[in-house]
């Protein structure tokens, strides 16, 4: 029977009924990758389906099929699947339907309690979702994961405990720049979630019973052939074995909590609290500067904040000017203050910010709260904030107050370059006077018998100087006591802990080592009481400690590195940054030269072509961006690689100084055009995954009639396809969705004229529904993805094509030529005139429209409306509501909006007020002139 | 839990959290290890700022005295010349209005050694060297340089850029300025000196005074005070580190300054202005002298004046860079290589051989 099909269904067969029945009563799936097949059977069956094809109905052996298909899905390299699929089952094409798998699979969900792919990436590609899917994790993944689990090792070892979809939600979350195929396997979160837990090798059992032993052996063992996987593997599975250890240590311990995760010390409360700091630019002149901690860890909390703050600008009290979206997820950073921020409220302020997000920067993002400030001034020109406001003999301090400071013994003025407060500055000698003390506590400031805590050895992270430091997780901490008088013992604690008596060293520093330190926030105090003169005074000191959990490092991330990166939006799409809609600044070492290069990868990521876009020397601000961005697409890169990647990557390399990658994603339609490149010519391909009952069309637009459809044939677009001619529209679709395509066909040119085009609309005012067709066309042309030499120049002609016969039928044929006349003239005064006076309207409303076209331009839309209104009310008469549709009419049409009833309706209003129209599209297109060109429009190709 | 101990266990526990050798003290590994790790939160800074940061945390325990502080410093010049620390001038990051010269950790990057050995360099803000442990195990530390040898078939590059290092090419690592005699670089400096307006204001400057007769370098540093000439000097800026400038002075007044890095240059400040020393005294006829000797199939080179990272680099790849005895800065290259290096430092850097 091994050798027959037959046999190997039965086997299948048997061993999948005894899985289901273990999966079912537990609520847990089956994957066609667990056939328990080792290497030698695997190759039999896959030559025995071969040879089957054409011989016996495929449907006899359906779960050696979904079997065969889940190898196939684990083991492809990346290319559409079915090119693998079907190099490897060459008669497969031609004798069985693909939507064959789809059925086998879903039997295979119902009879054996079979995954059932889910998310939006199942649901765009129905078929090739299963074998994938049922692949639990592809090999070209592996890697992947591995370095994502290295990555967020200390986060997940903590996660080890939760929900699986809650593991799956954090990776899916933390995996915004990660290859697409690895995102699409992420949507599966409780699915990636359980082989997070089954690889880092916790709960074994539980593992077992979600993963067959000898299919999860498989995948280890494969992951491991990579150096760098193993390394990250072992490494991600040490933090997760040390986390479980301590956790149990602890539990053993008769700690207090579930035996499911460690306690910790409100660790869910991140460390963003800003720090002040004052940096001296000339004697007695002081720079102040805020210090905000990333808010990384705060997104940490949750996709949803995450996303918010990756996707938010923020302002920061103090410093002018909107900041970024995500700029605070770069890094620690540190701004400038013109003036003083308000202690009320928190530094960095966001608009709209999620509850959660508001609460955290309410109690932990202020500046101390005032009226005054006291800063210590170190040996390094900086002077740091003491937040106790305790001065110290023998050191030098700048004291900033928001009212102002009576002159003192010590006190000198000093210039804060920062408005809303005022400061001086304050040396103190080695031993203070009795009145030079009475003076510093009249200004609000701590002085006298003192105790001193500090870190030792090992530097403690935003040691304030005084009262604040912060450590990472399993590191020791150890402070240095010394007390300014003579005494007998400390009593030292920490947090809620036992009190420890610690004699004193006869004046000598004592030395304190803190040991288990849990993660979050700790206060470790100390009292001393003295006998001075008779009289027992105390005086006690404390520093709050944070525990924190390392930071991954990240690749191709800026923090600390000598580029400092902005890009607009921040989370841009390759097809955007393709249209140059993509704003970069980038701040260095002046005249430092960086390159500029965008990779184009396929969907695990592999690079498919990379193409540099400048080389250009630092700093890059906005405008010599746009203008290397707008220089790098008129020169037409590869557009094979363009059409055929995933995703993107723009990296920004300043050698030395590193580099920074911003990933330019990309959702891979089920139906896609691909640009390919064969042994003589170029040509496009249909690639068809989309496999759902809704048939398929093809249409294709050439630039010469760009209205007139030219109906494709997709069967014969998964071949070779060359337009005619110059090129045009290609367009792909199915149901509602479709795929367009502008592609401008290279050619040997006989003469310069055959370079333009000169489109001729066919739709006229004898047409159905004209301007709603015209409408809809030159959105289908606008919104395309395009290819090709000089396809920008040749879309543009079609536009303004589709644009004069819009204009022609909303304002009439006469208007159209007198409207493309003014707008090649010089547009003076004479030629504004004429225009109006084509409007229809009495040459008085017309003559004060060319006369006040100033004052219009100056108003802005809303109040332009209301006074046009009042004017146009004095000339002709005016139907209801009808000024506002004109200029929303004028609008749509400027910016070329999508067609919708709406503008019907506008249009009939207006029918009985023609001249209005034209009058307000007279404002409309003088007042462009004036008005600022929007950024987008000079920053590339439209 | 709270423990009471001596300055022994503060760095022995210190030392084990910077995955150093067990210990009781702190030799010059603990304290690049140190600096590293301070670096990673604190840069972008000026040395100042790391230097007050290690004086802060180990007040009680070590002498806090100029020896002291000066061996920071020269440890912070071993970061940068080893690549781990940058030092950009001219730098707008803090806010779009202000530039300076500021320290900077360097991404972790690697350069592959002829012998097939990765040099590991730079930093990451919570990971003096973010490796799996399986690579770290395996790393190599002398002083300030990090190597990390391939095993037989591995494919060490390819490998570390898995990971996510950057590979900076030997060539690009080692760039150094071209070849020129002194006179022609002296003479350079002095023509662009020439046609700078006249600045006055030498508050809080300090000249490289070359007229002094001493072989320690920092003995050399002083206020002016009636000098002629041109001289090297430091003058405090708003923003970061001292810079460094070339001036030409007349009985201590200052008639002519330029600030080194020269716009558009890739030097650090004070490696153009060391070269520019050496070639003050090579042309004065006392050029800068190192000490050689033949050991154990090595050439020594003690050095009494500082090498520009440029330089430092290369010795450091031909050879090795030792802890200094005596000197300034030590290295030994193989015996075969080191008639090239004495040229090489002759030709660009203006040096005599005491032999």
């Amino acid at each position: 029977l091994a050798d027959t099909l037959d046999g190997w269904q039965k086997r299948l067969e048997a061993h999948f009924a005894a899985m289901a029945a273990t999966r079912r009563a537990k609520g847990l799936p089956v994957f066609a990758i667990e056939h328990g097949l080792d290497s030698t059977e695997r190759i039999t069956i896959a030559k025995l389906l071969n040879r089957s094809l054409g011989v016996e109905a495929p449907g006899q052996y359906w779960l050696v099929w979904i079997v065969y298909a889940a190898e196939q899905g684990y083991d492809y390299d990346g290319d559409e699947y079915w090119t693998t699929f079907e190099r490897r089952t060459p008669e497969w094409r031609h004798l069985v339907d693909r939507r064959s798998l789809r059925r086998w699979f879903g039997r295979f969900h119902e009879k054996y309690a079979g995954l059932k792919p889910t998310g939006p990436w199942a649901s765009w590609f129905s078929i090739i979702a299963w074998p994938i899917t049922h692949a639990l994790l592809p090999r070209d993944l592996q890697s992947q994961l591995a370095r994502s689990l290295y990555q967020w090792r200390y986060q997940l070892a903590k996660m080890l405990g939760d929900d699986p979809g809650k593991i799956g939600r954090f990776l899916a979350s933390m995996s915004d720049d990660a290859p697409s195929r690895f995102r699409n396997f992420l949507e599966q979160e409780e699915i990636a979630g359980r082989i997070v837990l089954a690889l880092l090798g916790n709960r074994a059992e539980a593992a077992e019973q979600f993963v067959l032993p000898v299919t999860l052996e498989r995948i280890v063992a494969d992951l491991q052939k990579a150096n760098a996987a193993r390394a990250w593997l072992r490494d991600a599975r040490q933090a997760a074995e040390r986390f479980q250890l301590r956790g149990t240590s602890r539990h053993i311990q008769g700690t207090t909590d579930n035996g499911t995760a460690p306690r910790t010390a409100a660790a869910s409360h991140p460390y963003i609290r800003p720090a002040l700091t004052l940096r001296r630019m000339a004697p007695g002149v002081w720079n102040p500067w805020a210090e905000l901690p990333t808010l990384r860890p705060i997104a940490d909390l949750s996709p949803d904040l995450s996303t918010f703050l990756r996707r938010t600008r923020c302002t920061v009290a103090g410093s002018p000017g909107l900041l970024p979206a995500g700029w605070l997820m770069l890094g620690d950073q540190r701004r400038v203050l013109g003036f003083w921020p308000p202690s009320d409220r928190p530094i960095v302020q966001f608009s709209e910010p999620p509850p959660m997000l508001e609460q955290l920067l309410r109690v932990d993002g202020c500046i101390t709260p005032g009226p005054i400030w006291l800063f210590r001034v170190g040996t390094d020109g900086l002077a740091r904030e003491v937040i106790g406001r305790m001065v110290r003999p023998g050191q030098s301090y700048v004291l900033v107050s928001e009212t102002a400071i009576a002159h003192g013994p010590g006190l000198t003025p000093v210039t804060l370059m920062a408005t809303g407060v005022n400061a001086v500055g304050i040396d103190l000698p080695p031993h203070l006077p009795e009145d030079t003390i009475l003076a510093l506590r009249a200004l609000g400031l701590g002085v006298g018998q003192s105790i001193r805590i500090a870190p030792a050895g090992l530097e403690a992270r935003r040691w304030d100087g005084e009262g604040f430091a912060e450590w990472m997780e399993g590191e020791n901490p150890c402070l240095t006591l010394e007390a300014d008088h003579s005494i007998e013992t400390y009593a030292v604690r920490l947090d809620g802990g036992p009190t420890l008596q610690v004699p004193a060293n006869g004046g000598s520093p004592i030395f304190l080592k803190l040991t288990d330190l849990e993660v979050g926030r700790h206060t470790f105090s100390v009292e001393v009481r003295s006998q001075i003169g008779g009289a027992s005074t105390a005086a006690t000191g404390y520093i709050a400690m944070a525990i924190r959990p390392p930071q991954p490092w990240i690749a191709g991330t800026t923090s600390h590195s000598g580029l400092a990166i902005t890009a607009d939006p921040p989370e841009p799409s390759l097809d955007q940054f393709w249209k140059g809609e993509v704003s970069v600044q980038v701040l260095g070492p002046a005249h430092q030269p960086v390159r500029i290069c965008v990779e184009l990868l396929n969907a695990t990521g592999g690079v498919l072509a990379t193409e540099q876009v400048a080389s250009l020397p630092l700093p890059i601000t906005s405008e010599t961006w746009s203008r290397a961005l707008a220089a790098f697409l008129k020169k037409e890169p590869d557009p094979w690689a363009y059409l055929s990647a995933a995703s993107g990557r723009l990296v920004i390399d300043g050698e030395a100084s590193g580099s920074w990658r911003l990933p330019l994603q990309r959702d891979v339609a089920p139906v896609r055009w691909l640009w390919h490149r064969g042994a003589n010519r170029t040509a496009l391909r249909l690639v068809d995954d989309h496999e759902g009952d809704e048939p398929l069309f093809a249409q294709f637009f050439p630039f010469a009639q760009p209205d007139i459809p030219l109906a494709l044939n997709p069967k014969e677009l998964e071949g070779d396809f060359c337009p005619n001619g110059q090129g045009g529209l290609c367009i792909a679709y199915y149901g509602e969705k479709s795929e367009a395509l502008v592609v401008s066909m290279p050619q040997t040119i006989g003469s310069l004229s055959e370079l333009i085009v000169e489109p001729k609309i066919g739709i006229n005012g004898a047409a159905e529904n004209p301007v709603e067709k015209l409408s809809t066309m030159l959105g289908l042309w606008k919104d395309a993805k395009l290819v090709g030499p000089l396809v920008t120049q040749r879309l543009d002609a079609v536009l303004s094509a589709f644009q004069h016969s819009l204009v022609a039928l909303v304002y009439g044929s006469d208007w159209a030529i007198a409207e493309a006349r003014y707008l090649r003239s010089p547009k003076a005064q004479n030629d504004l005139k004429g225009l109006t006076a084509r409007t229809g309207a009495p040459p008085a409303f017309g003559f004060v429209i060319a006369r006040d076209i100033e004052k219009f331009r100056s108003m802005p839309l809303s109040k332009r409306i209301v006074e046009f209104d009042a004017l146009a009310r004095r000339y002709i008469r005016v139907p209801r509501d009808a000024t506002a549709s004109a200029f929303e009419v004028c609008t749509w049409l400027t910016q070329g909006r999508p067609w919708t009833e709406r503008f019907a309706v506008h249009l009939r209003i207006l029918q009985t007020a023609p001249e209005l129209l034209r009058a307000a599209r007279v404002l409309s297109i003088a007042t462009a002139i004036a008005e600022p060109i929007p950024a987008q429009v000079e920053k590339g190709r439209r | 839990m709270i423990t009471v101990v001596s300055s022994a266990t503060v760095f022995g526990t210190a030392r084990a959290a910077l995955h150093l050798a067990p210990g009781n003290n702190a030799d010059p590994a603990y304290w690049i290890a140190s600096l590293r790790r301070l670096a990673g939160y604190h840069c972008p800074c000026s040395p100042r700022t790391l230097i007050a940061s290690i004086v802060e945390s180990h007040r009680n325990l070590v002498v806090i005295d100029e020896t002291f502080i000066e061996q920071l410093e020269g440890l912070i010049e071993v970061l940068v010349a080893a690549g781990d620390l940058l030092e950009l001038s001219d730098v707008t990051t803090l806010d779009e209005t202000v530039k300076a010269t500021w320290l900077f950790a360097a991404p972790p990057t690697f350069v592959v050694h002829p012998s097939g050995a990765a040099f590991l360099i730079g930093l990451a803000s919570d990971d003096p060297l973010p490796l799996p442990a399986e690579l770290l195990e395996r790393v190599a530390t002398r002083r300030a340089i990090r190597t990390i040898a391939p095993l037989v078939g591995e494919d060490l590059p390819l490998l570390l850029e898995g990971i996510g290092f950057r590979q900076l090419s030997l060539e690009s690592w080692l760039k150094h300025p071209k070849k020129e005699d002194a006179a022609t670089h002296l003479g350079s400096m002095d023509a662009r000196l020439g046609h700078r307006s006249q600045a006055t204001d030498t508050t809080d400057m300090r000249i490289l005074d070359w007229t002094l007769e001493t072989r320690r370098y920092r003995d050399r540093w002083r206020a002016p005070l009636r000098q002629t000439g041109s001289f090297l000097l430091r003058r405090p800026q708003a923003y970061g580190a001292d810079l460094w400038s070339y001036g030409r002075f007349n009985v201590g007044q200052l008639e002519a300054l330029i600030d080194f890095p020269l716009p558009g240059g890739r030097w650090r400040g004070c490696d153009i202005a060391w070269r520019v020393q050496l070639a003050i005294d090579a042309l004065a006829g006392r050029p800068q002298r190192y000490r050689k000797q033949l050991r154990d199939e090595f050439a020594h080179f003690d050095f009494f004046f500082p090498l520009p990272s440029w330089a430092r680099r290369r010795l450091g790849v031909v050879g090795e860079e030792l802890s200094p005895e005596g000197c300034l800065m030590s290295f030994r290259v193989p015996v075969s290589e080191a008639q090239a290096e004495q040229a090489f430092l002759r030709d660009y850097l203006y040096f005599e051989s005491d032999e």
